[in-house]
């Protein structure tokens, strides 16, 4: 519920910075074989159809991205001024 | 200005979750590549569970093994997935084929022997069931007794041989649609030009009718010296797996070689980067900025390969490596 709750803090001009910042991040990750195995199927589906920068492709990047580098995440936001969403994640 | 009718790969190694592996080849055909090709290695990923799911996820591209080996897997079982894998992705598949890398299968079996003669009757029963959906073959190498499959491709599947030496560079040549050459400096392609030669005369081809292709090693980056670290230790287990001869063409002394070999077996990689001279680095990979890396590439491609594949590492960062070179490099080869 709280990442709706921060997406929706989101504006849409952000959402592709945000994508920029977070697909960096997943793809740099140490920590990526701790994400669930459907995280593969439903990555792979937005990226196809380029929607890894739509509000579905930033929730999933946003909830898989906070069961590994939580901080990070919180880090990336703060940077890209988005601070409510922040703090909603915290 | 550089402009020739060049095709761009994508070489990727499958040693990490399938999705990333499944998303450059993705990001790669938005990019503008015409071709990605996947590693076999036993050791890494299965090459063909992730072609299969490339396939699923591209519509443009086309893809193949890069390279996979007549050892490990029967020829009939590799033309099988070949042409399963056509279904798929009808016209966009290559079957890439070659002796394979050494130092893996010899972990694996005892028997690693006859490169030459293993490539050469595995295509011969790839592509006989290829065309004809049979096979009945008897060589030294494989005895095949009688064959016929339930099916068979709607398109020829084209197939790639991979080759490094002589005497495989003009057998890929004489019996292959395409030949995948390992290397990354102008002199090696010279090199292999001419025993290419020797095989399409032996054919009586024509060279424009095979695809030459050049499977690099390339760093990309804006800063150098990004580039430049990002290539070290793919030049290091390059110069430690180098044949005598390739080193000495290049005045590379073999003990300088053996010294970064023996760091890396004893898993001190630091000591065995450390070893990589810039000289190394000049001959065994393309590496610097968008617009260093197309004077080696331009090099390249006028001695007459077609087919630039970028391979290992691609970049510091591959996905801003990727889109620099959709960027930057391919543009300057495609008119």
């Amino acid at each position: 519920m709280s990442v709706e709750n921060a997406l929706n803090k989101i504006p849409i001009n952000s959402y592709k910075d945000l994508s920029e910042g977070l697909l960096n991040l997943l793809l740099k990750s140490s920590k990526v074989d701790n994400l669930p195995s459907e995280f593969g199927k439903n990555f792979l589906k937005l990226a196809m159809r380029d929607e890894l920068a739509s509000k579905e492709g930033l929730r999933l990047l946003i909830q898989s991205l906070l069961m590994i580098e939580k901080e990070k995440v919180i880090e990336i936001l703060n940077t890209l001024g988005l601070n409510d969403a922040a703090s909603i994640l915290k | 200005m550089v402009i020739h009718m060049v095709k761009f790969g994508l070489e990727l190694v499958p040693m990490e979750p399938y999705w990333k592996t499944v998303y450059y080849a993705v990001l790669a055909e938005k990019l503008g590549f015409d071709y990605v090709w996947i590693t076999d290695h036993c050791v890494n990923r299965n090459v063909y569970t992730i072609l299969t799911t490339i396939a699923l996820h591209t519509e443009r591209i086309k893809m193949g093994a890069g390279v996979t080996n007549p050892y490990l897997i029967h020829p009939v079982v590799t033309a099988q997935i070949f042409a399963s894998l056509n279904e798929i992705a009808p016209g966009r598949v290559v079957c890439g084929i070659g002796p394979g890398d050494k130092t893996t299968l010899e972990s694996v079996i005892p028997d690693y022997e006859k490169p030459l003669i293993a490539v050469k009757e595995a295509v011969q029963i790839i592509r006989s069931i290829f065309t004809t959906g049979s096979v009945k073959f008897e060589g030294s190498k494989f005895i095949v007794p009688n064959v016929r499959m339930n099916f068979k491709p709607k398109q020829n599947i084209p197939i790639f041989i991979g080759a490094q030496g002589p005497k495989m560079l003009s057998m890929a040549a004489e019996i292959g649609d395409g030949v995948m050459i390992n290397a990354s400096h102008p002199k090696d392609f010279e090199i292999a030009l001419k025993y290419l030669q020797e095989g399409i005369t032996k054919a009586g081809k024509r060279l424009e009718d095979i695809e030459i292709t050049a499977a690099t090693s390339v760093s990309v980056a804006e800063d150098v010296d990004k580039a430049r670290k990002a290539a070290t230790p793919i030049v290091a287990f390059i110069v430690a797996g180098c044949p005598p001869h390739i080193l000495e063409s290049h005045g590379i002394k073999p003990e300088s070689a053996q010294a970064i070999k023996d760091a890396i077996n004893k898993g001190q990689w630091k000591e065995a980067f450390s070893k990589v001279t810039s000289e190394m680095l000049d001959n065994f990979s393309i590496y610097g900025t968008p617009e260093s890396c197309i004077e080696k590439i331009d090099k390249i491609v006028k001695l007459g390969v077609t087919l630039i594949v970028v391979g290992s590492p691609i970049g510091p960062d591959v996905r801003k490596s990727l889109m620099l070179i959709n960027k930057e490099i391919i543009p300057r080869f495609k008119s």
